[in-house]
């Protein structure tokens, strides 16, 4: 369950001192982080339109285990299943969303259910196993994200999607229109703005950056189970919660969670290096989320709360 | 919207989308209906094995400790925060009370009133943070959360302690059935029912309410809304302190791994509260309803042989649908 | 005129959550028209404003704009919508360019260099070369905002637009700033723009519209020409019945008695400086200032929601401090804020409960909340304050603005407060209610309390008012009593300096 464990991406890394400050070190950090800050920037785009999805981490999952089981167990080729996987992932995003218009409930609690729902689902298609996708499927699978010029394949996926979520976010209309629902849902359908379906479609690109963020992993550890996500849910949120308030006082932007995700796993690995217990990761998350959102509100926040 | 409901009356209900009459005065009992049909539904497929005095057990054994924490989570949803590290607390109650007794031969009363302190002061802990500091609840709470489960997995090693407990005494706070029920639900009955009286025959609830539905409007109206956050926060985590000494007499050892599980079912059961009696408020009285519709529901499934992931699309499916419940009837009956 | 109107509105209805909201509303605007749309609350004018947006689906009849169907995002009718509607954490131009569409490059790009320009010339052309465009509207006050509102909406007539429609565009405009948005209106009137206004205000709407609708119930009652009709029979055709004005009796005016309620010697705060004043028991008195001029910080901190950083503040002979509104509850003194929706009124909850917060403990009898006495105390309230519909259990939120701010001065009144704080009561509320709840703030007088109003509104400063303080700069400038205290002399005395400069150029 992934509340006994909430920091496996981050604590699953471990170094000895001397390699600390090498840029190969760095490089691990990085790649180590990558499925997860993809996660998180998913996590980022419903909340740009006001909304929330805590169910994007059970997306994953379950888009992970359906490409795997299509590959693995019905022989679909890789395209394909990745294909009918991101679409999936897409429409989970949007079954969310259309179910947060239409009842006009909490977001939270609407995505809280899909989670359980998504969880109950994921168990149904492993059954308890791991899906492994072997033979060639999984050495083109591999030889998407390993090794080439020392792993930096992932890096370069990353950057492309931060770019173009940025892009989109910040310098296109659908953007801006996505800030102006999430500004006032109200003024913004006043405007004559279709303020459901743009919520909607911030709950389907999430859902996508979610499925995507799967692929990648598939591709980095060939094997899939029902446990992988849960341990992303509250690192992907948190991120997305402590870049937001470091960033850009109460938006949420592209480049807060990168940066947090970054900041904190470099700490970590640091206190690692000193010879720190496994589990202080878990009081070192804690506690920086909590600060760093203290000290920004207590010097910064007065006036604009 | 003002301008529309104004005009019902003075037009005396001009008709034409208007819901049926019963449903209005139906509404807020729908959840008991859906009880009723489930009970009737498991009967049906289960006669053997669903209506029988075991699987009752079964049900009302796994509701105490669930049960307990809900009404820990309902006081902050009522006062509009949420606490989510509620769980990760009752843990820390139960195994610090079990540590006090093993480690350093506390008797069993100082040792049991000194983790509910704990429990309440680290719920006062995020209180603070939340009041003096602005940070949003849902933020605190989860790196308190991450925090303490993090806490608990170091220092308690995934061991449960379990020497040096006064067993019998524990034994006899658990394990009498007076008139046939687990004593544990007697205990989470008196809890309900204090929380209940509290949070809606009280001026302290009706003020928790207050600054839950509008915290500025709260302070304009002269209702101290930082005062009355903090008490919501420490009533929360005396709550689950209390949660977790429960759960110390049932398990009758000091267990690292059952808090933190229940984040999930019980902010479930605490949001589906809100679908009963109180139509959009957080109720106790919805809330012990919730948990008998999902407990009831969860045991049916396992004694009808459903596989054993259908509980959560069960569970995820209640709170999607008692969403679209309350937005149904909150459309009729403006 | 009406050979070729540029909007046609045919046989409207309008049901919503099973009420018959319009019942069959014909109206016509010609080009160079500036038609008043006017209403109690409730009478049904935002909900057709709605239906003119593509907000609501229309259930029945037609509504034509230059003889072509109404369409979903035709931008055929350019909106300043009631309370604005502008985007808070977007900037100046972007909300500018919500209304029509981004302008974008060959890659999908907003051409944001572009966007800031075109805005900050659409503003300079309104007179408000002030405005950064890049900045947030959170940032402005609510003059700029009012501002950007119109900006937006010129530019959707510059796109082709024809018809505007304005929905209580002054709300939040002080009244030397209305002169300024009605030459702008004038100006695009010339130019052949057909306008719909909505106000509660007779005095703005007769000095600008060419013609005047009302609407009561969801019922067009009558169409007429401003040059034929009278204030007094608008208002007539809009409560339905001949207007009561309600105002004091002439005789209470200056009666002061010696004992004073609230003293406060040199307050300052924030934004206001040196704050000397005294009012005494049975005593109304007026506060009235431009936009940012101090009245409602002074409010706030006589009230303990904000810190007053020097100064001694004297209740009923007592020095006092109030750290928190609580304290001032406490000693007796109520207030009814400025913003109704945001901090004066718990929205999802019922009436009654928004009457009682303030005061719980007196139905906590035998450790028992007693709904019944709390039940009786609320209706009582409901029918002396005629609040419509008289049923305080239903949510606050389903009642007419008005009715609301009824509820919210019963809320205080049933305290009996010392001293009792209104800030603009009157914003959103219909003539009917206005005139109940002016009456009970002269009752509340007649009983002994201390009252004050802060208001825009000089004509109902005059007609309630014993005294009138006038505010500039977050000082207190002029003082007007007994046969001083006229609309004229306090809307002059609001301008101050002002005026005298440009008398004298």
């Amino acid at each position: 369950m992934c509340c006994s464990q909430p920091l496996s991406p981050i604590s699953s890394q471990r170094w000895i001192p001397d390699q600390f400050a090498t840029l190969a070190n760095l490089h691990t950090t990085v790649s180590s982080q990558y499925v997860l800050a993809i996660l998180a920037i998913g996590v980022l785009l419903p909340p740009i339109a006001g909304e929330f999805d805590v169910s994007l981490a059970m997306v994953f999952t379950t888009t992970m285990l359906i490409v795997a089981k299509l590959v693995a167990d019905f022989g679909w080729s890789l395209p394909g299943g990745a294909a009918v996987g991101l679409l999936v992932a897409t429409l989970l995003g949007c079954t969310t969303g259309i179910i947060v218009t239409l009842t006009r409930a909490s977001s939270l609690i609407v995505s809280l259910g899909m989670m359980i729902l998504l969880r109950g689902a994921s168990e149904a298609l492993t059954e308890g196993r791991s899906i492994i996708v072997g033979g060639n499927a999984g050495e083109v699978l591999c030889g998407l994200s390993n090794d080439v010029a020392y792993g930096a394949l992932p890096f370069v996926y990353l950057c492309a999607i931060a770019l173009i979520v940025w892009y989109v976010t910040e310098m296109t209309p659908l953007g801006r229109k996505w800030y102006a629902v999430g500004g006032s849902a109200e003024s913004a359908r006043l405007l004559g703005l279709p303020s459901d379906r743009l919520k909607i479609g911030a709950f389907a690109a999430g859902g996508l950056l979610a499925g995507l963020a799967a692929l990648l992993q598939l591709s980095a550890s060939s094997a899939a189970t029902s446990s992988i996500g849960a341990g992303f849910l509250l690192s992907a949120i948190a991120s997305v919660f402590l870049g937001a308030i470091a960033f850009r006082i109460g938006t949420f932007n592209v480049l807060g969670p990168l940066t947090a995700i970054f900041a904190l796993a470099v700490s970590i690995t640091g206190i690692g290096m000193l010879g720190a217990p496994n589990w202080i990761d878990g009081v070192f998350y804690g506690s920086a989320l909590i600060v760093s959102v203290a000290a920004v509100q207590y010097f910064w926040g007065r006036g604009t709360t | 919207m003002t301008s529309q409901t104004t005009l019902s009356t003075q037009l005396g209900g001009a008709t034409r989308q208007k819901k049926p009459d019963w449903m209005t005065p139906a509404a807020p009992y729908g959840m008991v209906f859906l009880l009723i049909a489930e009970l009737i539904f498991f009967t049906v497929m289960a006669p053997e094995t669903f209506a029988t005095r075991a699987s009752f057990n079964v049900v009302v054994s796994n509701s105490a400790i669930l049960g307990l924490i809900v009404m820990a989570l309902l006081v902050s949803l009522i006062a509009g925060e949420i606490d989510a590290s509620l769980p990760a607390v009752l843990t820390v109650a139960s195994l610090s009370a079990a540590a006090l007794m093993s480690h350093l031969g506390w008797p069993l009363v100082p040792a049991v009133m000194a983790s509910i302190l704990v429990a309440s002061c680290i719920g006062l802990c995020n209180g603070l943070l939340v009041v003096k500091f602005r940070v949003p609840s849902l933020i605190t709470t989860l790196g308190t959360f991450t925090i303490l489960t993090a806490a608990i997995t170091g220092l308690a090693s995934g061991r449960v302690i379990e020497a040096g407990l006064p067993k019998e005494t524990l034994k006899l706070l658990s394990k009498p059935k007076p008139l046939g029920l687990p004593l544990t639900l007697y205990y989470l009955m008196i809890v309900a029912v204090i929380v209940w009286y509290v949070t809606e025959h009280t001026p302290l609830g009706r003020q928790w309410k207050a600054i839950g539905s509008s915290a500025p409007a709260a302070r304009m109206a002269g209702i101290r809304s930082d005062r009355l956050k903090l008490q919501a926060f420490a009533a929360g985590g005396f709550l689950a302190g209390i949660a977790g000494t429960v759960q110390l007499f049932k398990a009758r050892l000091g267990s690292p791994n059952v808090g933190p599980d229940l984040l999930f079912p019980g902010l479930t059961t605490a949001f589906l509260s809100a679908a009963a009696f109180r139509l959009g408020t957080y109720n106790v009285r919805g809330a012990i309803l919730s948990i008998a519709v999902i407990q009831f529901g969860i045991t049916g499934l396992i004694l009808i042989c459903a596989p054993y992931w259908m509980d959560q699309i069960f569970t995820g499916s209640a709170l999607i649908l008692s969403l679209a419940i309350v937005r149904v009837m909150r459309r009729s009956s403006q | 005129m009406n050979q070729n109107p540029l909007l046609s509105v045919v046989d409207l209805h309008k049901t919503l959550i099973g009420n018959h909201i319009l019942q069959g509303i014909n109206l016509t605007v010609a080009q160079a028209e500036i038609h008043a749309l006017m209403g109690g609350n409730g009478a049904g004018k935002s909900t057709l404003i709605k239906c003119l947006s593509g907000y609501w689906s229309i259930d029945k009849g037609s509504i034509k704009v230059n003889g072509a169907a109404l369409q979903l995002g035709a931008k055929q009718i350019a909106f300043v919508q009631q309370d604005l509607g502008l985007i808070q954490s977007l900037s100046v131009a972007e909300n500018i360019s919500l209304g029509v569409g981004y302008q974008t490059g060959s890659f999908g790009n907003i051409r944001w260099r572009e966007m800031n320009a075109a805005a900050a010339d659409l503003l300079a052309g309104l007179g408000h070369s002030g405005i950064d465009p890049r900045a947030e509207i959170g940032r402005l006050n609510l003059v700029q905002r009012t501002a950007v509102a119109i900006a937006r909406a010129t530019q959707g007539l510059k796109v082709g637009a024809k018809l505007l429609v304005l929905d209580e565009p002054t709300a939040a405009l002080p009244s030397t700033e209305i002169g300024a948005l009605f030459e702008t209106l004038e100006r695009l009137r010339a130019t052949g723009i057909g306008m719909i206004y909505v106000s509660h205000h007779p005095s703005e709407v007769f000095r600008l519209c060419d013609r005047i609708s009302v609407l009561r119930e969801g019922k067009l009652i009558a169409t007429k020409n401003t040059k034929e009709t009278s204030e007094a029979q608008i208002v007539e055709l809009m409560l339905g019945r001949t207007l009561q004005k309600t105002v004091k009796t002439p005789g209470q005016k200056g009666q002061q008695t010696a004992a004073p309620v609230l003293s406060l010697t040199g307050v300052c705060g924030q934004k206001i400086k040196d704050i000397t004043l005294t009012i005494g028991k049975g005593e109304v008195v007026g506060l009235t200032g431009l936009q940012g001029s101090g009245c409602t910080e002074l409010a706030e901190i006589i009230f303990g929601a904000q810190s007053c950083e020097a100064g001694k503040m004297v209740l009923d002979g007592q020095p006092v401090v109030f750290a928190h509104p609580a304290e001032a509850v406490a000693a007796g003194v109520g207030m009814v804020t400025e913003d109704r929706h945001g901090n004066g009124s718990f929205a999802e909850a019922s009436l009654g409960e928004n009457i009682t917060a303030t005061d719980l403990r007196r139905f906590f009898r035998n450790g028992w909340m007693t709904g019944t006495a709390e039940a009786a105390e609320v209706d009582g309230l409901v029918a002396d304050f005629k609040v419509q519909p008289p049923h305080g259990q239903r949510r606050f939120s389903s009642f007419s603005g008005g009715n609301q701010q009824k509820a919210i001065l019963a809320k205080w009144m049933r305290l009996n407060p010392r001293l009792l704080i209104c800030d603009q009561p009157d914003i959103g509320v219909d003539i009917g209610s206005k005139n109940v709840i002016y009456a009970a703030l002269r009752d509340a007088a007649a009983k002994g309390a201390a009252v004050i109003v802060i208001s825009n509104q000089h004509d109902d400063l005059e007609a309630i008012c014993d005294r009138v303080l006038v505010m500039r700069a977050g000082r207190i400038v002029a003082e007007l009593s007994g046969a001083d205290a006229t609309e004229h002399k306090i809307s002059l005395a609001t301008i101050g300096t002002q005026v005298q400069v440009k008398e004298l150029t």
